[in-house]
């Protein structure tokens, strides 16, 4: 009795809250998205979601009720399941749109790739957390390095490009919390921003302008690149001669910017040389979805609309267009979130939005108390987890970022999603439960 | 012991990513659905409402005392969206009322409603395409009874097939490529009905009216829900057209000419105003839009054809009615005087030809109103041989005579308001040799005196040279359509008498032209038993160069004298060859005459003019019953008198 009341007390209501209003959403909202036009449901997706979401919240209190330490135990068990999974899906799994993605259960499949995560983040955490690594050691960074490159290889043969590189942005979360310089996560993030410019300038120029401009030749042909690529290597050389001759700091400032701005042609570069046409007609559909809003720029156009016309207070329950009329695609699975805008308007986006920001503030909390490294890195991954996902999906959806169809955690439709996620904050719940005051 | 492992300025840096992420969300978000919210709403309505025509309902057509000639039969066409019915059981249920409602088989309702638990994807099925108004009110009025019930209009056009009106009324089928390529920046699109031939042709654009626009909402693949009342724009019904054709005139024309394969028209010189116009055969104007064409392919192949209107697309040698023009040129070119006589024997010797009057044992002395009344061929002849054919060197030159009929009419179109015109040929030394290769001969110009050779003619411009001479130097423009109305709209426009030409040849030659013309009646070849009315005209018969078959030609003008000349009517009738050489034009335009001044039927006429020459009571049914022999007492009651 005392070990209910005292469960009762140190249950983290604020991880449990937000739960609980977005699967509620999810359950109504793929409902609605599996109405005809003439009012008749023509999926049961919904019936599933019911399935995954009652699953999902047994799962979260199990795990909660369990000690976190176990978790720490199944670590490297659970890895190594996972790779084994990963494996299976790529030899006996099912094609679906050209991807091996999925391992059939039935009527219930699933996605290794999805568990994959919760494997992965547990060994990485264990793993920073055991004694004396220390993430600016070149061993460190080598063996998880390692870790990481086993799953992304056999994620990256299925194939699936994207959730490959949320491994890798999951890692660097996680060792920068670990203790990784905060200024290498500035130049990375600085060669980030060079590349972005890059990129998106002449296309930019191209498509939204329609001026062509000396510098969109210059940065869109790998030729000229070379040359830009030559002329930063210069002024690199030229900057570390001058820092190591007059240690003068404006040196230093311009070894950083052009070493950045170097890297970042770099890839450009490359960037001009792998991608595919697709990907690049998502970037240039992305600066300006009218030149194929039949085509590639249907989704967004689509997406934009459903949720423009929702308004301040939405059309109401079941009454989107967007959704009965089957003008948009996906739209259980990566465009809930524009049904969801489209039918509730501003104040469910804000309901929405006040759910995800609760939850992730509150994963911050917890971690900025915890006890031990490792209960701060699994947080620390499935902030990170959360947070790409909401950033790319709502993001793509109304507009800000290029589409990628990532699932939006416990609002999309899906098992896999659901229960990942599920785990996974049954497990800070765990934590949140035994260490916070 | 705890190490100093959380970095709480990191995490710091991580809640504020965060919350800037989630702040800069919202306000695009807010930008979308409030400041954006109107625009997105419109698009949203913009990419799923579609649009559909509403037909317009085409114009009708009367004839000129209101009598209707096109009809129109509306019925529709029933579909079922099979997205609208959600169970087996309601499936059943349906296909058991619609069975019910429109008579249709169980096994026909197996093949187009089936039921499956995939969802069905495609558009609605048709289940009947002639389902009357009655029924659809019930099943809009009844709709959740019917579930996914939909229907389209589909009305059929039906035309009179009394006395031959098709010719004038032609008929309507779906635009052809042809057509729309030229036609589609005039609003005509795929799909459309136009008229092909006759009337419906040629006035189609005020026959179509303006089709309106219905707007329905849709899903994205296209698929119809409901529709959008507001935003109906309703259709504008076509114009209805009046014509100048009399039915009653109409119908007296196509009795008197009697199944012959040819062609009758009745028009007012005054002003050009047909009142009958009849080319046999006919056609049957409502096999294009009869299931089952078999009719049709029999007409298409038919070798009489019927679809020509003989009246204005079939060219025939003008024959003696073309001595008409000979005798103007005569007259106008004081060539000879009119008392000028020439002998004929019977024949004319050219070289080593020799050539037939119609008449072999000659008609003896002729001077020019002889020659017309017996349309003597010898006298034509001479004189366009000798005086009338020969240019200033001598060269023979058909250049009087050409420039003559030209001024009649001939040779150019008569402007008449159908489609489908010839404009003959007046031949000349100059045509014939971008034509031939060849000079002009004198053969040729005696051939073209009496009408036959290279001169081609279609009786609409034989009545407009009959017009002339009755009108004495003008002719009006013909026309079939005397007024389109338009009551939606308020537009009315009525028919005024055109000018098609004004001829320049002098009175004085058409007081003889008038007088010997009537002399062909009273003393010639064109003797009439009509007593209704006084008649002049001119007969003809046309080789064809088989022996025994000639076209046959009547053109005429009644009355003769009047002190208003708006009474006047010409009749022409033209029968092709066949193998009964009778004269019949002659009698076919008499019964008409009759018939039209003395307001009879055509029965009415025989009975009237009991034309011995023909078994008129097998036609109008007045078999007389024997007289019934009185009986014996009867007879010995008269004899004891």
């Amino acid at each position: 009795m005392r070990a209910i009341i005292e469960f009762l007390k140190r249950f983290d209501y604020l991880i449990f809250l937000p739960i609980v209003v977005l699967l509620t959403f999810s359950v109504f909202f793929v409902y609605s998205a599996g109405i005809n036009s003439y009012g008749i449901s023509v999926s049961n997706e919904w019936q599933k979601q019911i399935i995954w979401a009652s699953i999902g919240l047994m799962m979260f209190f199990i795990l909660t009720v369990i000690d976190y330490q176990r978790y720490r135990d199944i670590a490297i068990i659970s890895y190594i399941i996972n790779l084994l999974l990963l494996l299976a899906v790529l030899i006996v799994g099912t094609k679906i749109s050209g991807a091996k993605r999925w391992l059939g259960l039935g009527p219930f499949g699933i996605q290794p790739a999805e568990f994959a995560k919760i494997g992965f983040i547990l060994i990485i955490a264990r793993f920073l957390s055991s004694y004396g690594r220390n993430p600016r050691h070149a061993s460190t960074l080598g063996i998880t390095g390692l870790l990481v490159l086993l799953p992304m290889i056999l994620i990256l043969r299925q194939p699936d490009f994207g959730t490959s590189m949320v491994f890798l942005v999951i890692l660097g979360m996680m060792l920068f919390m670990a203790g990784g310089s905060a200024l290498l996560l500035t130049f990375f993030v600085t060669i980030i921003i060079w590349f972005l410019l890059l990129i998106f300038f002449p296309l930019y120029f191209d498509l939204v302008k329609e001026r062509d401009i000396w510098i969109t030749t210059l940065l869109s042909s790998p030729y000229w690149l070379g040359w830009v690529g030559a002329v930063a290597f210069v002024i690199i050389i030229i900057s570390l001669v001058g820092w190591f001759t007059y240690h003068k700091w404006i040196y230093l400032i311009s070894v950083y910017l052009s070493t950045s701005f170097g890297i970042a042609v770099g890839l450009t570069w490359l960037a001009h040389q792998r991608f595919q046409t697709y990907q690049w007609d998502r970037l240039r559909v992305f600066v300006n979805p009218q030149i194929d809003p039949l085509g590639s720029g249907w989704h967004i156009l689509q997406s934009l609309t459903a949720i423009g016309s929702g308004g301040v207070y939405g059309r109401g329950y079941l009454g989107g267009i967007h959704s009965h009329n089957q003008f948009l695609p996906e739209q259980s699975t990566d465009f809930i979130f524009s049904i969801i805008l489209e039918e509730t308007g501003f104040v469910g986006a804000v309901i929405l939005l006040l759910a995800y920001g609760t939850l992730l503030l509150r994963l911050l909390f917890i971690m900025s108390k915890s006890r031990d490294k490792f209960s701060m890195l699994v947080i620390g991954g499935t902030f990170s987890l959360l947070l790409i996902h909401v950033w790319i999906n709502i993001g793509m959806v109304i507009g800000l970022m290029p589409i990628k169809g990532v699932p939006l955690f416990l609002l999309s439709y899906g098992g896999s999603s659901v229960l990942s996620m599920m785990i996974l904050l049954g497990i800070v719940s765990s934590i949140s439960l035994r260490q916070y005051r | 012991m705890i190490d100093k492992f959380v970095d709480k300025g990191k995490i710091i840096a991580l809640a504020v990513i965060t919350v800037t992420l989630l702040i800069i969300f919202t306000i695009r978000i807010f930008y979308l659905q409030v400041s954006q919210g109107l625009r997105f709403l419109n698009a949203s309505g913009s990419i799923s409402t579609v649009s559909q025509i509403l037909p317009a309902r085409r114009g009708l057509i009367y004839d000129r005392h209101g009598e209707q000639l096109v009809f129109h039969e509306d019925f529709f066409a029933v579909y079922v969206d099979m997205r609208a019915i959600d169970s087996e059981d309601n499936l059943i249920q349906l296909r058991e009322r619609l069975k019910h409602e429109l008579e249709l088989s169980d096994s026909f309702l197996d093949r187009r409603m089936p039921w499956s638990e995939a969802k069905p994807v495609t558009e609605a099925v048709l289940i009947r395409e002639d389902v009357a108004f009655e029924k659809i009110a019930y099943f809009a009025e009844n709709r959740e009874l019917f579930p996914g019930v939909q229907w389209q209009p589909r009305s059929k056009r039906i035309y009179s097939e009394e006395a031959g009106v098709a010719h004038i009324l032609g008929y309507v089928a779906e635009i052809s490529e042809d057509e729309l390529q030229i036609l589609y920046n005039d609003g005509y699109r795929r799909g459309d009905r136009i008229g092909k031939s006759g009337i419906e042709k040629e006035y189609d654009r005020y026959l179509r009216g303006a089709p309106g626009r219905q707007y329905f909402m849709v899903d994205a693949r296209g698929q119809r829900i409901h529709e959008i009342e507001d935003a109906r724009q309703l259709a504008q019904n076509g114009s209805n057209l009046y014509l100048t054709i009399d039915m009653r005139i109409q119908r007296l024309a196509y009795d008197a000419l009697a199944g012959r394969r040819g062609s009758v028209i009745v028009l007012r010189p005054s002003s050009g105003e047909i009142l009958a116009m009849v080319s046999n055969p006919v056609f049957n104007a409502n096999s294009f839009s009869e299931r089952g064409s078999r009719g049709l392919a029999a007409q298409i192949m038919d070798p009489n054809f019927p679809f020509i209107n003989r009246t204005i697309s079939a060219v025939y040698p003008a024959a003696s009615p073309f001595k008409i023009i000979t005798e103007t040129t005569i007259l106008e070119n004081e060539a000879v005087s009119p008392d000028f006589k020439v002998y004929c024997p019977g024949y004319i010797n050219i070289g080593n030809l020799t050539f037939y009057c119609h008449d072999r044992n000659g008609h003896g002395w002729q001077n020019l109103s002889d020659a017309l009344a017996n349309s003597c061929n010898v006298y034509f002849w001479t004189i366009a041989k000798d005086y009338l054919g020969k240019d200033n060197r001598g060269n023979s030159d058909p250049s009087k005579i050409a420039d003559i009929a030209r001024d009649f009419g001939l040779g150019a179109y008569t402007e008449i308001d159908l489609p489908g015109e010839k404009s003959g040929i007046i031949p000349d030394r100059a045509w014939k040799e971008d034509t031939y290769n060849s000079a002009w001969v004198g053969g040729d110009t005696m051939n073209m005196a009496i009408g036959q050779g290279f001169v081609q003619v279609t009786p609409l411009q034989m009545a407009n040279v009959t017009a002339m001479v009755a009108n004495r130097g003008i002719i009006f423009k013909p026309h079939v359509v005397m007024r389109v109305s338009n009551e939606d709209v308020g537009f009315e426009h009525t028919k005024t008498a055109e000018v098609l030409h004004q001829s320049q040849i002098s009175q004085e030659s058409w007081r003889r032209l008038n007088q010997d013309m009537r002399g062909v009646v009273t003393r010639g070849t064109g003797w009439v038993l009509t007593r209704a009315t006084t008649v002049a005209g001119k007969t003809g018969t046309g080789e064809t160069g088989i022996d025994r078959q000639f076209h046959d030609w009547f053109v005429a003008f009644a009355p003769y004298e009047t002190t208003n000349p708006e009474e006047r009517i010409v009749v022409v009738v033209q029968i092709e060859a066949n193998n009964n050489y009778q004269w019949w034009s002659t009698k076919i335009a008499d019964f008409i005459i009759q018939g039209y001044f003395a307001e009879q039927s055509y029965h009415d006429v025989l009975r009237t003019l009991q034309p011995w020459y023909m078994n008129w009571r097998a036609v109008t049914g007045d078999n007389l019953p024997p007289r019934p022999l009185p009986s014996t007492a009867a007879v010995l009651a008269t004899l004891e008198e």
